[in-house]
């Protein structure tokens, strides 16, 4: 379980979050939402350590992420980038493969049996294991960020934005990816993004962040019937937005 | 003046974290090789041509000015005595700055902006463990290395000036170079490399890792890599000429 406890964090004097409060249960996939420069992915990252919070703090499976234990914490959880971040100057292989290499200290062969299995789990072929970032689709990136997050079998996977940019079609397989990993390998997902279809269709719960704070956080279904302010103002300008 | 108190403070911490934590080298063996393949063939061209224009012209100087006054024996002297204790180091760190500092600023800059650093955190990687050390390492070897090329064709211009042009015998030329010849100088030169290797690698990859977002924070870091290492370069060449004074 992920609990973010009452945390503050500011940029230039804004409170981006305001003693914001949060439990993320195991096995869940939780989608936070709201508008863009809102702070979802600051939440998103104070959840990792990449953002270090002026107060509060975030404790996962009972251990506070501070100090070394950010180190052993960060090998539970896996982080979908929104541009996906694969290192430019490795290949897709080495890319996967490298917190292998480097944090686990596992033998070529059995990396290599290993990045297979996570580019398979992904819907890749090995053969895209050769290929450089630089030379791949923006659906094809997202897929290979998804198994370079799934390859250490982490507990948890924080996606930043994992449809942004996509069209509906990979946006769709992106989706159906993050559900059957959900339901196969049984890893708790925490989804920040913009897009409210993907929102609905995929997650258990969801959070609506505003003003530095959780405004809602139920099922989609008490989400899709709220009569809560900024919901049905977040609801009305997507649907305006899109002509749905 | 605060960025510059800062800048420093995390230049040294960059520099003594990177050396001072626990790595393990073997799995790092193949990056280390990959930069000191960067760093020094990649850079031979530029110390190649600094060095040998620099013999060239740090020769013709001495003979316009003092060559009136003193035996050509002596201009050997004085090119061989500054070559080995300030120009092969000073001259092939610079040229090395500007060709490989450069490099590491701008990628390591861009990574950050890519956000490939944080991703590497995300995965429990250590940056500094990860892209510094395997850079730090390369540096304090590859650094030396192309001092002793840079003071070779150093000596090698000065050469082609007082053989072919003032007409100087070859091995009297030699002679003189051999004669005044000392070797804590040369482990002087060979010193001064690496630790302006490693002081220089630092400066490039802290201003790196602490660029701003967008095209315009990695043109400032690598400007500032740049200034910064040049400066520093200068200062650690003051520190150690002093020390080995003590011997010298």
């Amino acid at each position: 379980m992920v609990i973010v406890d009452k945390i503050t964090k500011t940029y230039n004097n804004r409170k981006v979050l305001d003693n914001l409060s949060i439990k993320i249960n195991d096995e869940e996939i939780i989608t936070i939402i709201g508008k863009s420069g809102i702070g979802k992915s600051v939440l998103l990252k104070t959840i990792i350590g990449l953002v270090k919070p002026e107060k509060g703090r975030v404790i996962i499976d009972d251990l506070p992420l501070e100090g070394k234990n950010i180190y052993l914490l960060r090998k539970k959880i896996g982080f979908v980038f929104q541009k996906s971040a694969l290192i430019e100057s490795l290949n897709i292989g080495d890319n996967i493969g490298l917190a292998l290499k480097f944090v686990q200290n596992i033998d070529p062969e059995t990396i290599k049996g290993k990045v297979i299995d996570a580019l398979a789990k992904v819907e890749l072929k090995p053969d895209v294991m050769e290929l450089f970032p630089s030379n791949m689709s923006g659906g094809m990136l997202k897929r290979a960020a998804i198994a370079r997050a799934i390859v250490l079998n982490p507990k948890y996977i924080l996606y930043d934005e994992p449809t942004t940019g996509l069209d509906p079609i990979v946006s769709r397989t992106i989706e159906d990816l993050i559900v059957n990993l959900n339901k196969d390998l049984h890893i708790t997902s925490v989804i920040v993004t913009h897009d409210l279809n993907s929102a609905i269709g995929i997650s258990d719960r969801i959070a609506m962040l505003s003003d530095g704070k959780i405004t809602f956080l139920g099922n989609t279904e008490s989400f899709v019937n709220s009569k809560n302010g900024d919901i049905m103002e977040f609801r009305n300008s997507y649907y305006l937005k899109t002509g749905e | 003046m605060n960025f510059a108190i800062n800048s420093i403070g995390g230049i040294f911490y960059t520099l003594f974290y990177s050396l001072f934590k626990k790595h393990n080298i073997y799995h790092k063996l193949d990056l280390i090789v990959r930069e000191i393949v960067r760093m020094g063939i990649e850079s031979l061209g530029v110390v190649a041509i600094a060095s040998i224009l620099g013999g060239l012209i740090a020769v013709f100087l001495i003979d316009q000015r003092l060559g009136a006054y003193i035996p050509d024996f002596y201009i050997t002297e004085a090119i061989s005595k500054s070559v080995i204790i300030e120009l092969g180091a000073l001259g092939a760190s610079i040229a090395l700055v500007g060709r490989s500092g450069t490099r590491i600023t701008a990628e390591i800059a861009t990574m950050k902006v890519n956000e490939e650093i944080d991703a590497l955190k995300t995965m429990a990687i250590d940056p500094y463990d990860y892209l510094i050390y395997p850079k730090m390492t390369a540096s304090v070897i590859s650094y030396p290395i192309m001092v002793v090329f840079s003071e070779i064709l150093f000596i090698f211009g000065a050469m082609i000036f007082m053989v072919y042009i003032k007409g100087f015998g070859f091995r009297t030329f030699l002679f003189g170079i051999r004669e005044h010849f000392r070797m804590l100088e040369f482990i002087q030169s060979l010193v001064k490399g690496a630790v302006f290797g490693m002081v220089s690698t630092s400066i490039s990859s802290y201003f790196g890792l602490n660029a701003s977002k967008g095209a315009r924070g990695v043109g400032e870091a690598t400007t500032n890599g740049v200034v910064y290492s040049v400066v520093l370069i200068f200062l650690f060449d003051y520190i150690i000429i002093r020390i080995f004074s003590l011997w010298l």
